[in-house]
């Protein structure tokens, strides 16, 4: 009979019982709340940053665009007939053979090709390369380390 | 819970069970119902829009890198069908300020909005200063920004698009027209380099989907441009050789002109030029300008009988199988008969006893009868084979002819013919089959293939293009005889092509021009191909003027058009004098190569 009251003594009482239920409920919905609003956040920043790539990706098109008409007008400025007629305005007039003096420079083999991209097949010496600390990882940089001060030793005979 | 109260949860619980059943069961019958697939692609299709990324066509240049064609930007115009207010306002704004068809803008801008009909082309090609226009048209508001799509900054416009892309410019607008050729509003090349090298300038178009979730946005794939090329054209040479071109067409009264100017070692043409030309950037004027089929380009497209020219085909052919020597004599009676037919000179009259050499530097037809006949039928035109002729010569143009040339068994051929065909009549070749031809005499025999493109770039890397040739028709101590010969013949003369201070080797043809019914009276072709300086060689001249009226000799206009172009060509191409001409003679002077 002691022992049955005493059972009782430490039972949650009803309305303990409702509240437990009703916290873990909430912290369920306040934990899903929490995921569905990092969700919504991250997709929101998502769609914001793919709709700023799309609309530099836009520009950069249109930049490649406004180069390229850009280069043509630059070309119709300097275009053979323009050009005369602005050396035509400026006194200048088409040289006559015989006005031509000769002068023979030795070595000199006349204007070279034009070159306008690296020739197939090969690269030109002076194209600038990338300092390898820009691209070596630190397994790379602790490699050449052991290699520079005879560590390597470890792995050789 | 208080028992009475169950009945109550059990109710809405059975409810909730069989609704979410329901659904489920509705979700997995449409996934699994035929018309799943259909809402599939409706899905996928909504979800992503379609875009072809059209590469940049690539850029040609001149030898020295000045643009010959490039691109420009250009807008389409277009109405979205939803949004349009007042179709009136956009036909008038359209009308009046890109000058489009009021009465078409109309009816398409009224057009009604529908799931088929979204979206109308209205202009197409609009210059980038008329949309400057139309986006401050509304001068109370602020002037909408160029890379806006929104056409215009007034509301009634609101429905108009601008999409800018790019279409084909040429800064030097009629300058090499004849070989560049042109680009047509669907991107496509005629004639010339344009049309030669479509596919390589026009790049590899690529077709992607967009996704339209903001947040599935994907990198657009980087479509490489079209190939660029650099020409072998110099456009100051180019330039030069039309200038002089024209000149002498409006100073002879000729109907048409061409001229092609070639690196004799290694086939790159510096300059080739004939009427009529076109601004490229005006293309749609092309049927106006090429009426009566009339060849866009001359030079490799015209096929006609050369003439007097083409003697130093037969003369090599000749002097190649050993018939004859610079100094084998031939009496000259002014006649001579073969296949029936009788062949005189020029001038019609008897030139007496000649060497080969003085054959030559009289251009008399009855000699090279005599010298044909000698080679034999069999030979002649092995040699004609030889030289390239009647084929095309691969120079790398669209719109190459590869001339006329009867051979012995061909049903329409006679023995008369060989006679004609000697001295340039009854064989029809192009201008560049001449050239080609000629380069052989240069080479120690060796004949060069011509061509435009000098280089290629294509992802970042250049790439050359080397010489080729075509065959050796004739021995390199044939070649030295006979350029030392022409060149002897044309000092001789007091030829009017020379130029004081330059040793140079040609030879000038006069040719009747066949008709139906014969042979025209007094019409020409008048031609002269030479090439110099002898001791080393820089260059080969071809000139052509059709039909000129002031004269219808080549001696007398197509030897001072060659004359004038090579007097300005050794400026151009910095060649110093090194030799002491005596037989210089002003432009009133007349030789007897005819």
């Amino acid at each position: 009979m002691r022992n049955k009251s005493y059972v009782q003594a430490h039972s949650q009482t009803p309305w303990r019982r409702q509240m437990q239920v009703i916290g873990f409920f909430a912290a369920a919905v306040a934990a899903l709340a929490l995921l569905a609003g990092l969700y919504l956040n991250v997709t929101a920043r998502a769609s914001t940053i793919g709709r700023h790539v799309q609309s530099l990706q836009n520009e950069r098109i249109r930049l490649q665009q406004q180069i390229e008409s850009m280069e043509s007008q630059l070309a119709s400025l300097t275009s053979n007939e323009a050009m005369q007629a602005r050396a035509t305005q400026l006194g200048f007039a088409p040289v006559q053979p015989g006005a031509v003096t000769y002068l023979t420079v030795e070595g000199y083999r006349g204007r070279p090709n034009l070159q306008l991209a690296p020739r197939a097949g090969g690269q030109f010496i002076g194209v600038p390369r990338l300092p390898e600390a820009y691209t070596e990882s630190l397994l790379d940089w602790v490699g050449k380390l052991f290699d520079e001060y005879g560590f390597g030793l470890l792995g050789g005979y | 819970m208080p028992r009475e109260h169950m009945w109550r949860y059990l109710v809405m619980a059975a409810f909730f069970a069989i609704f979410g059943s329901l659904i489920l069961y509705k979700t997995f019958s449409i996934q699994n119902s035929p018309q799943a697939e259909v809402f599939l692609r409706q899905g996928e299709f909504y979800s992503r829009e379609h875009d072809v990324i059209q590469p940049p066509r690539g850029i040609i240049y001149d030898r020295n890198g000045n643009i010959l064609a490039g691109n420009r930007t250009v807008y389409e115009i277009g109405a979205d069908l939803a949004s349009v207010r007042d179709p009136h306002a956009i036909a008038l704004a359209l009308s009046a300020l890109v000058g489009a068809d009021y009465n078409t803008v109309l009816e398409r801008a009224s057009i009604p909005a529908s799931a088929n009909s979204v979206y109308v082309v209205l202009a197409s090609y609009v210059l980038p200063e008329k949309v400057n226009l139309l986006k401050s048209y509304d001068v109370t508001r602020e002037a909408e920004p160029m890379d806006s799509t929104r056409c215009s900054n007034d509301p009634a416009l609101f429905a108009l698009r601008c999409e800018a892309q790019l279409a084909r410019s040429y800064p030097e607008r009629d300058l090499a027209s004849n070989l560049l050729g042109f680009v047509n509003r669907e991107s496509l090349g005629y004639f010339g380099v344009e049309q030669q090298y479509q596919n390589l300038l026009a790049g590899q178009p690529e077709s992607i989907w967009i996704p339209v979730a903001p947040t599935r946005v994907q990198e657009r794939p980087e479509v490489p441009a079209g190939a660029s090329l650099v020409l072998t054209i110099d456009r100051e040479i180019q330039a030069m050789v039309e200038d002089t071109l024209d000149a002498h067409i409006t100073q002879t009264g000729a109907e048409s002109g061409t001229v092609i100017v070639m690196d004799p070692k290694t086939g790159e043409l510096l300059a080739m030029a004939s009427t009529p030309r076109m601004d490229l950037n005006e293309f749609q004027n092309y049927g106006d300008i090429y009426t009566n089929e009339v060849p866009y380009n001359r030079a490799i497209g015209e096929i006609y009988e050369p003439g007097s020219i083409f003697k130093v085909i037969t003369a090599a052919a000749a002097l190649d199988q050993g018939v004859v020597t610079p100094e084998t004599e031939y009496e000259d009676r002014g006649v001579y008969t073969i296949g029936g037919i009788t062949i005189r000179n020029w001038n019609n009259r008897a030139w007496g006893l000649q060497t080969v050499q003085g054959c030559m530097q009289h251009s008399l037809n009855v000699c090279l009868a005599w010298m044909g006949e000698k080679l034999g039928q069999e030979k002649f035109y092995e040699y004609i084979d030889r030289f390239g002729f009647g084929h095309t010569t691969g120079v790398d143009m669209a719109g190459e002819q590869s001339g006329t040339v009867k051979r012995p068994g061909d049903p329409n051929w006679y023995l008369a013919d060989l006679g004609a065909n000697t001295f340039g009549q009854g064989i029809a070749v192009t201008p560049i089959q001449m050239v080609m031809a000629v380069s052989a005499f240069v080479n120690d025999g060796q004949m060069v293939i011509p061509h435009i493109v000098k280089a290629v770039i294509q992802d970042g890397s250049q790439y050359n293009v080397a010489p080729q040739f075509a065959g050796q028709p004739i021995s390199a101590e044939t070649a030295r005889t006979m350029t030392d010969m022409l060149a002897t013949s044309l000092e001789g003369e007091s030829s009017l092509a020379l130029v004081a201070g330059y040793r140079l080797a040609g030879k000038t043809g006069t040719a009747q021009i066949p008709v139906p019914t014969g042979y025209e009276e007094n019409q020409t072709n008048t031609s002269f191909i030479g090439w110099g300086p002898v001791e080393d060689p820089r260059f080969i001249v071809f000139v052509w003027l059709e039909r000129p009226e002031t004269s219808t000799w080549a001696s007398e206009v197509a030897s001072p058009l060659f004359a004038d172009i090579v007097e300005r060509l050794v400026v151009l191409q910095g060649i110093p004098p090194n030799f002491q001409n005596i037989g210089t003679v002003s432009n009133s002077g007349q030789g007897s190569q005819q």
